[in-house]
């Protein structure tokens, strides 16, 4: 009998928007949690969506319902990472993230779009 | 030959309807169906309003209801509906209620996937 490998899809997806204003990245978030079984979700956070990637305590503000998702998704060793210029834009410092999350640069965020599966960018 | 017939290709839609994205998704699934591909639509986030007999835009709603009733698939879910505090009744013909297992299957047995979020 012939035994066949499925190779699962990759899926980038960029989130940029920020948390606070509105409910897209908790949306986006489900939808990544829902195919990490069948496929392999990435999360790359850039923009204003970097406020995701600091611990809760550091968070000023009420927390936004997405933070749980990406929790969620950290647990299910679901790969998230953060734009290195995007934090140094907004003066969050790399050694003040949620653990589990990865900074990368912009050179790596080219090359996981490059080959992606499918590139969602939210 | 066509390389493209009975090839499915998924649509994830989460623009809002007067956005050239949710416009740019349209056109592109009656050119799939045109061309012998099949299509499967899933709409999230600011596209559920796409379905809507309250849209703000109406010419979008009955073309996305003459891709149902040429064959395409298309799905909402029903959870981010209710999440809006949305009643399912005001959702038109041809565009079916489900869940994110509808947009995971969409994923994995589309041989094209595009998202639209502007």
């Amino acid at each position: 009998m012939t035994k066949t490998c499925e190779i699962k899809k990759t899926i980038v997806f960029i989130l940029s928007e920020s948390p606070f204003a509105s409910d897209r990245n908790y949306h986006v978030l489900r939808m990544a949690l829902a195919i990490a079984l069948d496929a392999q979700p990435r999360i790359i956070l850039t923009g204003e969506a970097v406020q995701l990637s600091r611990p809760e305590r550091r968070i000023h503000a009420p927390l936004p319902d997405a933070i749980g998702q990406l929790r969620l998704l950290r647990e299910m060793e679901v790969p998230v990472y953060v734009l290195e210029e995007d934090l140094q834009e907004r003066s969050i410092p790399p050694d003040d993230l949620c653990a589990g999350v990865h900074v990368i640069s912009r050179q790596r965020l080219a090359e996981f779009v490059g080959t992606a599966t499918l590139v969602a960018h939210t | 030959m066509n390389e493209a017939v009975g090839r499915k290709i998924g649509l994830v839609l989460g623009a809002n309807p007067s956005s050239g994205g949710a416009l740019m998704a349209v056109r592109l699934a009656e050119s799939a169906l045109a061309n012998g591909c099949r299509v499967s639509i899933f709409l999230v986030d600011d596209g559920l309003y796409m379905a809507l007999e309250s849209s703000s835009n109406k010419s979008l709603l009955k073309r996305f209801q003459a891709l149902s009733g040429r064959g395409a698939e298309i799905t909402l879910c029903s959870v981010m509906l209710r999440g809006r505090g949305i009643e399912a009744s005001s959702v038109g013909s041809g565009i079916e209620l489900g869940s994110l297992l509808h947009f995971a299957e969409l994923i994995t047995t589309s041989d094209k996937v595009l998202f639209f979020f502007r």
